[in-house]
């Protein structure tokens, strides 16, 4: 799998590297905001995407809107600090496959991935 | 006082920055189910003390409007306080945010005390856990009914209480709400936090 890693906090993204099942990417990207995240997505990079919701420049609400716009075929896999329900209802809205609490941990991931047919 | 902040490195700005928008997520929440309306987050900012007061106050961008300024202390490990800012019309917001018909003084600083109690004390449990720290809370009081930032700050940077400020924004974007949350880490403590910030750096 082709995984997107976008937030803006680096130590988020190694978080997120840190939780990925051993063997499940098989190319890595990062990016550190929504903009970054729609380019890699258009370079092809993105067949799963890890998407954190606060984030400068473009936020992950705005990403979400964006790639339901043009009917993109990725896997969106939020997560996020932000577990107001609202949220959570917003992303799903949006086209979220997943919504994963922050700080994330290897379990949650696994869960997350295994809720939408990925492992 | 010279901090170990002059020579935070990009990396322990980053981690800071990120446990503090975990914590400031579940602050979030409880103000969101309070007042059944969605909040809306901001990256939050790490500033350090050590710079000049005047650096501080441009960086957080609120220094000179006046404020209706509430406090609550934390003590444990992790020592410090937090200060909420909100528009000097801040309590009758709040009331109409939570749809409150009575809007006296008294009934206002009661409601202000709560959301201060609820933010702060979501916010801190969430950054405590997070570095494995325990904390307990003072009462919240009222700072200052409509003072600008810059005399608010000014006074408890001459008392050497903080030298970390830790800024975040809420925002209910459906009634023009915001208020902002400044943690104040005192300078015996920050070594706490960074030292519990190395360890998870450490574990990459």
């Amino acid at each position: 799998m082709k995984v997107l890693i976008v937030d803006d906090s680096s130590m988020s993204r190694k978080l997120v590297l840190k939780a990925l099942p051993e063997g499940f990417a098989t190319q890595i990207t990062q990016a550190a905001n929504g903009a970054e995240a729609l380019d890699a997505f258009h370079d092809g990079l993105a067949e799963v995407i890890f998407l954190d919701l606060t984030m400068p420049v473009m936020d992950g609400f705005n990403t979400l809107e964006a790639l339901k716009k043009e009917d993109a075929n990725a896997i969106v896999i939020v997560i996020s600090a932000d577990i107001q329900p609202l949220a959570q209802e917003r992303v799903r809205s949006l086209g979220a496959a997943a919504f994963v609490k922050k700080p994330i941990t290897p379990e949650a991931m696994e869960k997350a991935l295994f809720d939408v047919g990925l492992i | 006082m010279t901090s170990q902040l002059t020579v935070l490195s990009e990396d322990q700005r980053d981690a800071l920055q990120e446990l503090m928008n975990v914590a400031m997520g579940q602050s979030a929440d409880r103000l969101a189910r309070l007042t059944g309306t969605f909040v809306t987050l901001s990256v939050p900012r790490v500033h350090a003390v050590t710079q000049t007061l005047d650096k501080v106050l441009t960086d957080l961008g609120i220094g000179d409007e006046p404020q209706l300024v509430t406090r609550q202390s934390f003590l444990g490990k992790l020592r410090g306080e937090v200060l909420v800012c909100f528009a000097v019309s801040g309590a009758g917001e709040l009331a109409e945010l939570m749809g409150y018909e009575n809007n006296d003084v008294a009934s206002g600083d009661e409601l202000l005390m709560d959301v201060t109690n609820i933010l702060t004390g979501a916010c801190i449990n969430g950054l405590a856990a997070q570095i494995q720290a325990m904390v307990s809370f003072g009462a919240p009081s009222l700072m200052a009914r409509a003072k600008a930032l810059r005399e608010v700050l000014a006074e408890q940077i001459a008392q050497g209480y903080q030298s970390l400020v830790l800024e975040v924004r809420f925002e209910v974007a459906s009634h023009s709400f915001t208020c902002d949350l400044l943690v104040c880490i005192t300078d015996d403590s920050v070594a706490v936090v960074i030292e519990a910030v190395d360890k998870l750096l450490s574990e990459f």
